[in-house]
């Protein structure tokens, strides 16, 4: 008897097992369908504007006069693209050819897996990019950079000193690990009994344990309500657009630099151009003092405020911002 | 006489069983084949259970992707012998806008195997979560299925918990993302995707309160897009009556 009890209670066990595993849905979207939730990349949709370079397809844009001296804007992130940027098309008019890219895996530029994301793989392809673009060896090429692509930038000019012209630098988190984890350990403060947080973490639930790369990068997009909720502490006012949150490139990234750390700060020295190096009013985790530690190792520079702006200063404080790059953009010329 | 009677007697025994029975599997049917998901199930002290108490109820608060309070009503609609807990589960997040996310939960969970002090015991259970930000609405049903094997005793009990939290199908209504991605597609998505939960149980018993102590690590299915958040803690207390 007892037995018969216990086999009928573990055939219901087993059962609703079965029943849960059988499911099938053959009415409902599939998330990692391209274009549904995300925006397709380059390599799904051959309309949008790409180049092809290292093994790879970037999304990316060029304006101007291709002879005028060339500003490559870098976006930040990792994983970020340079929708919030675009802004930067207005030093056209004052002689300029602005040259936008999507760095690989972000944005609209083609996925890769988590293996193929280096420190080094960013410089090649920033090196690339410039030599797509360039008209001739005498053409002046200049960086305007954002956070992570500031980081780039610096990285970039550490290891070819020679090769740009000049760099605005906007609120790179840090040029050396060390840095970068103390900054991320300010901005990204997480408050665990909080509706932002809960709001950036509860899709977790729901998208659980999947690897598709559409997926991945709808569940990133939750966490833009984090960084832009009211009091969050870079002081964003609101929300910004944005194309694709390459969540691949994003992760992969961190976990690089984790095992492998990195150093942009010791060739800078060798870099005697004069750099601007621009923070936020707002945002509470940077500030002067931090500014001014970050730009130490250039020899060469000018550290402004933007006012009225949090972190993503180029979309919320371009109308302060573009008079004080583009004095700087005069300046060394 | 007395064969035919107590033939008669084995045939009203086995009636009555199979009835219970089938009231079982069609419980299980209707809450399976609804298709929710669930976060974690009734905790009981199956003590409890044994001195015949009915009724479980357990405040709880704890960690599960999004800190949370909640509140569950459990019935054993089953006996002593058999025990078969129906419990209800609601739950929301901690946050400013209360009830803008939240999950409610039923449940079934029994008691497969007991031996002295040792039992085993299984929970299947379907849950509804509702959750809304300027990013997004998202309606889900999911199911969960979890085994716990522990040790009670009359004062306190130990047990280690497996459990895979299954999302089903998600409803998706995007909001902010439409003003960036006008073709962004809402409608009913498969989101048949899950996470494993493995970690321990421990509870104090006073008379019929019970402190409940839960904590564990949660894992992606994949074992490698694990939660951003990749443990799991409750902290409840329970009453039974």
């Amino acid at each position: 008897m007892k037995t018969m009890k216990q086999f009928f209670k573990l055939s219901i066990f087993i059962w609703a097992i079965l029943l849960v595993f059988g499911c099938s849905k053959d009415d409902f979207y599939e998330m990692d369908e391209p274009g549904l939730l995300v925006p397709l990349t380059v390599d799904e949709d051959p309309s949008l504007p790409s180049i092809s370079l290292n093994g790879t397809l970037l999304h990316s844009e060029a304006f101007g006069n291709p002879e005028d001296p060339m500003i490559v804007v870098i976006h930040g992130g990792p994983g970020g693209d340079y929708r919030t940027l675009l802004c930067s098309r207005d030093l056209v008019d004052d002689g300029y050819y602005v040259v936008f890219y999507d760095q690989r895996g972000s944005g609209l530029s083609q996925r890769h897996d988590a293996d193929d994301f280096t420190v080094q793989m960013y410089i090649d392809d920033l090196e690339a990019v410039i030599d797509y673009y360039r008209y001739d060896e005498n053409q002046k090429v200049i960086l305007l950079t954002h956070s992570w692509g500031s980081m780039l930038a610096a990285g970039f000019v550490n290891e070819y000193p020679e090769a740009i012209d000049g760099m605005v630098l906007a609120e790179p988190g840090g040029l050396t690990f060390d840095q970068m984890e103390e900054y991320l350990s300010r901005s990204l403060e997480v408050e665990l009994f909080n509706e932002a947080t809960n709001d950036a973490i509860f899709p977790d639930h729901i998208f659980a344990g999947r690897s598709e790369h559409e997926i991945l990068d709808y569940k990133q997009s939750f966490w833009i309500s984090f960084e832009t909720a009211e009091g969050n502490t870079i002081g964003n006012p609101g929300p910004y657009p944005h194309w694709r949150s390459g969540a691949v490139a994003h992760s992969a990234s961190h976990d690089y630099v984790v095992e492998h750390g990195f150093d942009f700060q010791n060739n800078l020295g060798n870099y005697t151009q004069k750099v601007l190096f621009m923070y936020s009013e707002w945002n509470e985790a940077y500030g002067e003092d931090w500014a001014e530690e970050v730009a130490a190792p250039f020899p060469n520079k000018e550290v402004e405020i933007v006012l009225g702006t949090g972190h993503e200063m180029f979309y919320f404080g371009w109308d302060d911002m573009y008079p004080k790059v583009l004095n700087y953009l005069n300046e060394i010329q | 006489m007395k064969s035919l009677e107590i033939l008669n007697n084995q045939k009203t025994i086995n009636r009555i069983q199979m009835k219970t029975l089938n009231k079982i599997i069609i419980s299980l049917v209707f809450l399976l084949t609804l298709k929710a998901g669930i976060v974690c199930a009734q905790d009981i002290n199956w003590n409890d259970v044994e001195n015949g108490n009915k009724h479980f109820v357990t405040l709880s608060l704890g960690e599960d992707n999004s800190s949370y309070y909640g509140l569950t009503y459990g019935y054993n609609i089953g006996n002593t012998k058999l025990p078969l807990i129906l419990d209800a589960e609601f739950s929301v997040p901690f946050g400013e806008d209360v009830f803008d996310d939240w999950n409610s939960r039923i449940g079934l969970q029994t008691k497969l195997w007991s031996h002295n002090d040792l039992w085993w015991s299984a929970k299947a259970s379907v849950v509804t979560r509702k959750f809304e930000s300027e990013v997004a609405s998202l309606l889900n049903f999911g199911s969960s299925l979890s085994t716990l094997f522990g040790y009670q005793k009359s004062k306190w009990g130990i047990a280690a918990e497996f459990t895979y939290d299954r999302s089903e199908i998600t409803k998706i209504e995007n909001r902010i993302t439409k003003d960036y991605y006008p073709e962004i597609t809402d409608g009913w998505y498969n989101t048949a995707s899950g996470n494993f939960k493995i970690g321990l149980q421990a509870n104090a018993s006073i008379k019929s309160t019970n402190l409940f102590l839960r904590f564990g690590k949660t894992y992606g299915q994949d074992f490698e897009n694990n939660p951003t958040v990749p443990f799991y803690a409750k902290v409840g207390i329970s009453k039974s009556f």
